[in-house]
């Protein structure tokens, strides 16, 4: 191949502002601070667009319970990149009325005020990985909507509370170290995606 | 989610490779968590901001999705101007778009001297196989990463970012944490507005779901 010589100035007057960075770590905040986990379990959930369903993100889905005000949310983080895309109030109906998919016994919709990007109502849809697993979705969702009612009803004292429990996010599996720099053989090999 | 965070550090990030290798959907699945079965092929380039929270604070790359078919190629090596990071992708089902990986490596470094660059290796889910990992040699000459990924199935598609993060800005050890996710608002729905949702959700709930039911996660 014949090497091609530069005809234009690819020197770049911007590139000094966005290369030159020095960023010392800082403290993450979750925004889930003040809240306890009282459900957790791992789904896939979708958003209605241009009326298909699409999916949305794959991870566990949290519901929170706040410290102070007591309400409910629905949490959900994409697994691995940890971006948030599903977060809003268990509210009244018609919101948050869960109604089983057609075609799918692993599946339920619902309207809600997602706030995961900008506020808008959102058809959301959730596939639980089984019948058992989705039928125990239905009664935390449910139970949790109840509860958020009671409280705008202020009838502290007919409140449930559900336990909190643990939410440890997984740590990143130890094969990930850092700057490792495997062979694509056994980058391959790990992955089992080498069929031969 | 995107804009509840100032970024603290702007990259610029040309993503590049033949056409169909999966390089749009790969974004789109990063942005919007959709998996886009259907090709359109990418005219001149599109640039998507991502960002992405880590234990530095919240980066954006400014991703310069490129037309992979020459035909629509646009400005080509004109949009790789400014360039701080690079991605080469190649479809592990295509034996050509990795064959054509060298004229990918030489046109983006003709322009971004010494960036970090990712070679990978897209579609790692599909059965049928045709670059084997150990054909996989290009990488180890050049001191780029590789990795296999897969769109669809999500395999390692955040360990192309985590990378160029580490290098850009030089910890090793950087990881990505939990994005903060703020109090969500409540609203009220007028009456006139539960009748038409009532129905839209009743008709939602009997459409199917991309993949139905028989895709494991």
């Amino acid at each position: 191949m014949v090497e091609k010589q530069h005809d234009v100035d690819y020197t770049d007057p911007e590139e000094s502002k966005t290369t030159n960075t020095d960023l010392p770590e800082v403290q993450k905040v979750t925004g889930e601070e003040q809240e306890e986990c009282i459900f957790k379990m791992r789904c896939k959930l979708y958003r209605m667009r241009d009326d298909q369903w699409k999916e949305r993100g794959t991870g566990n889905c949290k519901l929170m319970r706040h410290k102070e005000n007591k309400k409910i949310r629905f949490v959900m983080r994409q697994e691995k990149t940890l971006k948030p895309v599903g977060n809003f109030i268990l509210q009244e109906s018609p919101l948050c009325d869960l109604i089983p998919m057609k075609n799918n016994d692993k599946a339920y919709t619902w309207s809600c005020n997602d706030c995961s990007e900008e506020a808008k109502i959102e058809m959301l849809a959730c596939r639980l990985q089984t019948v058992e697993n989705a039928n125990k979705f239905k009664e935390a969702f449910e139970a949790a909507k109840k509860f958020n009612q009671l409280v705008k009803d202020d009838k502290i004292d007919e409140l449930v509370y559900v336990p909190a429990i643990e939410d440890i996010e997984e740590q990143p599996d130890p094969a990930d170290d850092p700057d490792k720099n495997k062979t694509a053989g056994e980058e391959g090999d790990a992955a089992g995606a080498d069929d031969e | 989610m995107e804009g509840q965070t100032q970024a603290l550090a702007e990259y610029k990030l040309v993503l590049v490779g033949d056409g169909g290798v999966g390089k749009t959907t790969f974004v789109k699945r990063h942005l919007t968590g959709e998996f886009e079965k259907k090709y359109i092929a990418t005219l001149g380039v599109e640039v998507h901001p991502m960002v992405f929270h880590t234990n530095h604070g919240p980066i954006k790359f400014n991703v310069w999705d490129t037309a992979g078919q020459e035909k629509l190629g646009g400005l080509r090596d004109g949009y790789y101007i400014g360039g701080n990071s690079g991605i080469i992708m190649f479809d592990v089902c295509s034996r050509i778009t990795y064959q054509n990986v060298p004229k990918w490596y030489k046109d983006l470094v003709r322009v971004c001297e010494n960036i970090p660059i990712v070679l990978v290796g897209n579609k790692v889910d599909v059965k049928d196989r045709k670059v084997k990992a150990k054909q996989i040699t290009f990488h180890r000459k050049k001191n780029l990463q590789y990795y296999d990924i897969s769109a669809k199935s999500n395999y390692q598609f955040e360990k192309p970012f985590i990378w160029l993060l580490r290098r850009l800005v030089g910890d090793p050890n950087l990881t990505l944490v939990e994005a903060p996710i703020l109090q969500p608002s409540e609203l009220v729905i007028d009456q006139d507005q539960i009748q038409t949702m009532t129905k839209e959700l009743e008709d939602a709930a009997g459409m199917e779901l991309p993949e139905g039911d028989d895709e494991d996660f």
